[in-house]
């Protein structure tokens, strides 16, 4: 192996830190295992010691090619997962509060752009997949890119915004019980009234000589 | 075979371990566990994890979906 096979390999052990700590990274948010991402990994293995069989160059670099790119595939899967699940959260979310969104826009001013970002994000991965299913490993970084932003968006959502809008909501809800209460009580008191005076009436019209 | 039969073929997992059901109960997940065992290899043994046909089926339902209010 030259010195610089050696280099690049030093790179792929680098993007399999990488992939390892994201695989990891979307584990402990979803809770779940991404198979696909693994699946990619083992084929590293493989292609790295296929590598150091080999004796001429051609086909070393040729694996190490492999091995970079089931890396770079490994990286892509891991972010999609927890894109996923990040999108999946956010729809969740913007379902269960779709009839406060006075409330979520009041809690939280950002919350049109986080939705068109979610958008973006949903959009760039069916786009990936779309036009370029053989190929996806090119847009691990950019698939990164979305991540970051989605996952913070759901964080937020998730930890400080909902507290904060179900106790808004929950607010809102007993005034506008206090409020119907206040309603009726007067409606009731007018029509008692009316009641009260129209009896008057009768009674001292009968009295009347 | 089923999916379950394919995911645990493909990956030859190890015997079952000589602990407590994980299988049904995932608080039952104490520390000494996760320190015997590696967390990726936990997830796997309780059935947390996520294969490429789910994935692509729930990309596929968020295909049609808008985000914007809008």
């Amino acid at each position: 192996m030259t010195p610089a096979q050696k280099q690049r390999l030093r790179l792929i052990v680098a993007l399999f830190d990488k992939a390892e700590l994201v695989l990891r990274e979307i584990g402990d948010l979803s809770g779940k295992i991404t198979v696909p991402s693994i699946n990619e990994l083992r084929y590293v293995g493989y292609h790295i010691a296929k590598a150091i069989c080999h004796d001429d160059d051609d086909s070393i670099d040729n694996e190490l090619d492999r091995a970079e790119s089931h890396c770079q595939r490994a990286i892509y899967d891991a972010y999609e997962s927890g894109l996923v699940f990040s999108l999946e959260s956010i729809q969740n979310f913007r379902d269960a509060y779709l009839e406060h969104s006075d409330i979520v826009l009041l809690t939280i001013p950002d919350y049109i752009t986080m939705l068109e970002q979610a958008d973006a994000a949903s959009a760039d991965i069916q786009r990936y997949r779309e036009e370029h299913e053989k190929n996806r490993k090119r847009f691990y970084e950019d698939c990164a890119k979305h991540y970051k932003t989605i996952e913070a968006i759901y964080k937020k959502l998730k930890n400080s915004a909902e507290p904060l809008i179900r106790a808004q909501i929950i607010k809102k809800n007993s005034e506008d019980r206090r409020q119907t209460q206040r309603y009726i009580s007067t409606v009731a008191i007018a029509i008692l009234a009316i009641v009260v005076a129209g009896l008057i009436g009768f009674i001292t019209i009968k009295l009347m000589p | 075979m089923n999916w379950i039969g394919r995911v645990k073929n493909a990956f030859e997992l190890p015997p079952e371990p000589c602990l407590p059901d994980l299988s049904t109960d995932e608080s039952r997940l104490s520390d000494d566990i996760v320190v015997r065992y590696s967390r990726g290899n936990v997830l796997l043994q309780l059935g947390q994890y996520v294969t490429k046909d789910e994935l692509d089926s729930r990309i596929e339902k968020l295909k049609g979906y808008r985000f914007s209010l809008k």
